[in-house]
């Protein structure tokens, strides 16, 4: 692999959006493009992939960066809503 | 349609914000968070109200927001109102005015323009009328069985205006003058053997003799009344002519016989001078003979001549008639194919005849093939 390849594959790695769910308690997106919407039961997240729906119960928003965040609560699913 | 408004939040700590804000309700359309303690926020107006108490009540630095999209468009109207129901009013005047006719257009109608106007009128398709109330398909019908020798006619809808185009049937040809006026008469006397006629009327046909100047095809044709039209006459007339050379020699001939005499005498001749050495002789005839020799010279060329002086009696002798007819027959032809010019080559023959006993006359003639005509213009 050359160089510029490598860099485009290191870019393009890092445009991809990860979800790390610690639990079920905390979820934290990173590479993500702006809070959808949010409420206790439903939080959506934009990312390059598409919607990023997080549901469970008693949903908050525990830290929200400019590409990262962190949801706290009793999270029941994470799913991808393609754009 | 929903309408959004946009504004940024400064603070601390905002995602308690954010956990207050849907605690009571608000329900953002986007969230950003551009750095550290900033972040952009879309909402309703009304959510951004409560967001912006909210923010006060805790603390936080949020600024007015601003309309974004159709929201920013029509909160611009609200404030010229004039504008907006200007706009509102030009569309609905726009819209009421297509369902009438403006202008009626009647093209390429020619002597049928006038009728047509008037047919229009007579029908209620005239500038002010609704358009649904003009049936373009039978009108177009209408049209043509009104002008039985039109081709054509389409009518249509150009814009505002009710368009009307004719097309005639087809006309006669023109009759082309292509310059000055003028008849196809005869070049030269022949036999017509035949007329083509292009253009013009025929005033002879073939098997007629024909004289030089004569009007073969007279410019003048009938047009469709029945007047006639002056045109420039052209066609072919094909002829028969007879072509002649003559050639006259005479008989006798004078010969001269020499006698023995013979003086020579020398000249140095120059540009400017001769120098003769001696005197020419007094000969009645004689023939000279002279040779030159060039002594050269650069600014003044010289020349020595020889001459010989041959007296010479005249003797009148009489040739050979035949010799004297073959002589004129071999020039009478070349005279002849020179005055043939190419063309076609029917028949030819050479007469003999003598003149005062001492000349022969031969006459080379040839019938041949031509077109005679000459255009004449008026």
């Amino acid at each position: 692999m050359g160089m510029n390849e490598w860099i485009a594959a290191g870019v393009k790695q890092s445009a991809q959006p990860r979800v790390t769910l610690n639990g079920r308690g905390e979820v934290l997106v990173e590479g993500h493009t702006g809070l959808f919407s949010y409420d206790t039961a439903r939080v959506r997240i934009r990312t390059p992939l598409g919607i990023l729906e997080i549901r469970g119960q008693d949903l908050v928003i525990g830290y929200f960066g400019a590409e990262d965040l962190m949801v706290r609560g009793r999270v029941d699913g994470v799913g991808i809503e393609g754009e | 349609m929903r309408l959004w408004v946009k504004g940024k939040i400064r603070g601390l700590n905002l995602e308690r914000l954010l956990n207050e804000a849907r605690t009571q309700g608000v329900r953002p359309r986007m969230i950003r968070r551009q750095r550290s303690g900033e972040m952009t926020v879309i909402c309703s107006p009304k959510d951004y109200e409560a967001l912006q108490s909210l923010a006060r009540e805790k603390g936080f630095d949020m600024t007015a927001g601003k309309a974004v999209g159709l929201f920013r468009w029509l909160r611009a109207l609200k404030n010229r109102w004039g504008l907006g129901l200007g706009l509102l009013l030009g569309c609905l005047a726009a819209a009421l005015s297509l369902r009438y006719v403006w202008a009626v257009e009647v093209i390429n109608a020619g002597a049928y323009e006038a009728d047509a106007r008037t047919y229009l009128q007579e029908i209620g398709a005239v500038p002010g009328a609704l358009r649904q109330s003009v049936d373009l398909t039978r009108l177009r019908e209408q049209l043509e069985w009104r002008w039985p020798r039109v081709q054509w006619v389409r009518a249509e809808w150009a814009g505002v205006a009710l368009r009307i185009t004719l097309e005639e049937g087809v006309p006669p040809p023109e009759v082309k003058t292509e310059g000055r006026t003028g008849d196809v008469v005869a070049a030269e006397d022949g036999l017509l053997t035949n007329l083509t006629v292009y253009a013009g009327t025929a005033e002879k046909k073939a098997g007629d003799f024909v004289r030089a100047g004569q009007v073969l095809i007279r410019g003048e044709e009938r047009g469709g009344n029945g007047e006639m039209i002056p045109v420039k006459a052209r066609g072919e007339a094909a002829a028969r002519v007879w072509v002649s050379a003559r050639v006259r020699l005479p008989l006798y001939e004078e010969n001269a016989l020499p006698t023995g005499r013979q003086t020579r005498r020398t000249v140095i001749e120059t540009p400017l001078f001769a120098l003769a050495f001696r005197e020419t002789p007094d000969y009645l005839t004689w023939d000279r003979e002279a040779r030159r020799l060039p002594l050269g010279g650069a600014w003044l060329p010289m020349e020595v001549v020889r001459e010989t002086y041959y007296e010479a009696a005249l003797e009148t002798g009489q040739r050979s008639i035949e010799d004297v007819k073959k002589e004129g027959q071999r020039a009478a032809l070349a005279l002849l194919n020179k005055a043939l010019l190419g063309d076609e080559t029917v028949d030819k023959w050479i007469n003999f005849s003598m003149i005062d006993g001492d000349t022969i006359l031969t006459e080379a003639t040839a019938e041949v093939k031509r077109d005679i005509g000459r255009f004449q213009p008026r």
